[in-house]
């Protein structure tokens, strides 16, 4: 899995490529965690090179979630591949977080008061 | 009796100004299905007001969904139940729909269109809903709202963030046999409360920092004596299943509290009790009343940081 | 804490297989099975539920030849659906004078039992040879019972109890029924007997297009119901657990009745797709544990 983080003026895009699993959920947490601990937690995870993921995955993902959520941020999803899609849906996640068609709905959404410009799905 | 063509004025929330400043709503209020039991939400909401704690966001699914629209169009508590006892009222359901049993004994012949089948007519419904609500759009409501149904066709949680409030809650509303499905935006809906309960994962997916959440479970029948006594049985255990695994994964997934409210409401109520709606809403009062203090606490200490847009 | 299983741990990480109810469709966990133990994949502990059952039973003694046991499953199974009983249909409509039981159902279940008995005979969980569970749901409650002790054919007999369909099951003194009611996919289960890696196989009910009639619409929405239970409990497990739980998840694109035997070599095909889908990601989970942590 690789993991390149573009920081723009309010969003960063963190972009990820590969299998986003145990294997790999360390590192992940770590790039989310670098980010927020930096003040940094207006997030986007761009999942368009994402082939996999799996439930431990998904946990390591909704811990920066929940870490970004605590500080007043968010992490919305971007370009989510309709294999990985299925397995959010039936994980509970599209419930729970906000997944936009790709990067730049994403970066927008956090514009405007309360975040209101981008309702997701 | 309002008989203005507009909506019901919608008076100001003391915390909802304050909120909009946050980019997350701080206290979002979820109100599951449960038909007339969902008044609890008033009494919810007669604690948090004497608290001094405003609403920021409001989620309602299935009965729910009235009193969620009720709260969010800015009707203080008084006001919402009154116009509770005149929306719902037995007369709602006593209209048959006389093709819809014909469809049902005979589909091929009667043209059975599932779109269209509702054993109950429900005009009276609409009517009361366009009495409460008139054209009042769910967009505009002076604290944010969110109406869930269900899509029909795969059974998928939609949320409505938008679009008339008659439309949200005849869809949320939609009990499957009673009231045909709603179509909304091209989608044929049914009743929330088959996707999930009580939606306390709305306000999660909204960044809400603390989520007081009522819901009711699925009534159990009092005796089984027949195949379809067993059945509506089966569903409630499902439903309550449903309804305890989703706020199961809610709250795991949400980053701050998720307070369930649980009114002990002892006596039986049926559909339209609406004589009991006092006793309901003093004992929402009392079962909030026991979190206002930990609710304080949690707010005071999660005050967040207002954010440049 | 959310990380991976830790490479110092060094040792293999125990691996359950829960099957979970699905009627007819569950005959695709044979063909799942085939591919795991093709590729190597032990299982160290396996739940069923409802249909589920019978494979897990099939693994838990040994399991031999997978396409050999999902003949024998399919000879057993047909004709155990058909005999209707009209005396309980009738006892059904005719609520004043039922009495207040439980037990209404279509099917006169002789052979149904029948089947099973030729399925386990007489034998217990003691002769398994792996940690077997099997699940049912408390016909007063709508509690999930786990079975795990006494004879495999009263704890399968329960575990299949469709509601409507099969009469409940008497287990020491407890009516029990269809497992799928209280949770058609229980993973808990595995979680709380110390599994690391959770294979779970789950069958959603299939959603048809058009519905034409009240009965169609009843059932339609019980699929609903069933099916969004299945994610929801999914979801809520996925989340709890400490280290993986790899969902194998047919797409059948057809509904499969209780009666639909034609359907087998689909099914089983697609219960080996299912399981060759999740492959690669199960071998390097489980081949962590017996080598040098890497980057991925």
């Amino acid at each position: 899995m690789n993991i390149d983080i573009h920081q723009g003026e309010q969003v960063t895009v963190v972009r990820i490529t590969g299998s986003v699993d145990s294997l790999t959920a360390e590192t992940l947490i770590q790039a989310f965690s670098g980010q927020v601990g930096s003040a940094r937690i207006l997030l986007v995870a761009d999942f368009s090179g994402v082939e996999y993921t799996s439930s431990a995955g998904l946990r390591a993902l909704l811990a920066s979630l929940k870490d970004a959520r605590g500080l007043g941020g968010d992490l919305r999803l971007a370009a989510v591949r309709p294999t990985v899609h299925r397995v959010l849906e039936l994980s509970g996640f599209t419930s729970i977080l906000k997944i936009f068609d790709d990067v730049p709905s994403a970066v927008a959404s956090y514009a405007g008061a309360g975040g209101a410009a981008g309702a997701g799905r | 009796m309002n008989t203005d063509a507009s909506p019901m004025p919608a008076a100001p929330d003391s915390g909802a100004a304050a909120a909009q400043e946050h980019t997350q709503p701080r206290v979002a209020l979820v109100i599951g299905s449960g038909s007339v039991k969902c008044a609890a939400a008033i009494g919810i909401q007669r604690a948090l007001a004497r608290a001094g704690i405003g609403l920021d966001m409001v989620v309602g699914c299935s009965g729910g969904a009235i009193y969620a629209s009720l709260m969010a169009a800015g009707h203080p508590p008084e006001e919402s139940a009154e116009i509770t006892q005149r929306l719902w009222t037995r007369e709602i359901t006593q209209r048959r729909n006389r093709r819809a049993l014909l469809q049902a004994l005979a589909p091929r012949w009667m043209k059975f269109r599932v779109e269209q089948f509702g054993l109950r007519d429900d005009r009276i419904l609409m009517t009361r809903l366009e009495e409460a609500f008139g054209a009042a759009r769910i967009e505009d409501m002076a604290i944010p709202l969110h109406i869930t149904a269900t899509d029909f066709a795969n059974g998928e949680m939609v949320v409505l963030s938008s679009g008339r409030v008659t439309d949200g809650i005849r869809a949320s509303a939609a009990l499957p046999f009673a009231f045909s499905p709603w179509k909304v935006d091209g989608r044929l809906l049914v009743d929330g409360f088959l996707s999930d309960p009580m939606p306390v994962s709305v306000a999660v997916k909204h960044g809400a920092s603390v989520i007081v959440a009522v819901g009711f479970e699925s009534p159990y029948q009092e005796s089984l004596t027949s195949a379809g006594r067993f059945a509506f049985q089966l569903s409630s255990i499902m439903s309550n299943n449903l309804l305890k695994s989703r706020f199961a994964f809610q709250s795991l997934a949400h980053h701050s509290e998720v307070l369930a409210v649980m009114p002990a409401v002892k006596q039986r109520i049926r559909l339209f009790d609406t004589a009991k709606v006092p006793y309901i809403i003093e004992e929402g009062e009392r079962a909030a009343q026991e979190q206002m203090p930990y609710l304080k606490q949690l707010l005071a200490r999660n005050a967040p940081a207002s954010l440049e847009a | 804490m959310t990380g991976p299983v830790p490479a110092a741990a060094r040792r293999r990480p125990r691996t359950a297989l829960v099957i979970g109810s699905g009627a007819l469709k569950c005959i695709a966990a044979f063909g799942a099975v085939k591919v795991l133990r093709q590729e190597g994949i032990g299982i160290d502990m396996v739940v069923g539920c409802s249909g589920g059952c019978f494979c897990a039973v099939w693994i838990a003694q040994g399991a031999g030849d997978a396409d050999a046991e999902a003949a024998r499953f399919s000879r057993g199974w047909e004709g155990s659906f058909d005999a209707i009983s009209y005396r309980r249909l009738a006892l059904a409509c005719l609520p004043s004078i039922a009495k207040t039981d439980r037990r209404f159902a279509l099917l006169d279940d002789r052979r149904v039992n029948a089947a099973i008995a030729d399925y386990v005979g007489e034998r217990t969980f003691a002769d398994a040879s792996l940690p077997l569970y099997l699940v049912a749901t408390d016909a007063a409650s709508g509690e999930k019972v786990v079975l795990s002790d006494g004879r495999l054919f009263d704890a399968i007999r329960a575990s299949i109890a469709i509601p409507l369909i099969l009469p409940p099951w008497t287990v020491a003194g407890q009516d029990l029924v269809d497992g799928g009611v209280s949770d058609p996919l229980p993973i808990d289960v595995a979680m709380r007997e110390g599994a690391d890696v959770i294979i779970a196989m789950g069958f959603e009910e299939h959603i048809e297009g058009a519905r034409s009639g009240l009965l169609q619409q009843l059932l339609h929405l019980k699929s609903l119901t069933v099916n969004n239970l299945i994610r929801s409990q999914y979801a809520f497990y996925s989340v709890t657990h400490h280290a993986e739980v790899i969902l194998l998840k047919p797409e059948f694109d057809r509904p499969v009745g209780l009666r639909a035997l034609h359907h087998v070599p689909y099914l089983l095909e697609e219960g080996e797709r299912a399981a060759r889908a999740q492959v690669p990601y199960l071998r390097r989970l489980l081949g962590l544990a017996m080598q040098p942590t890497e980057v991925g």
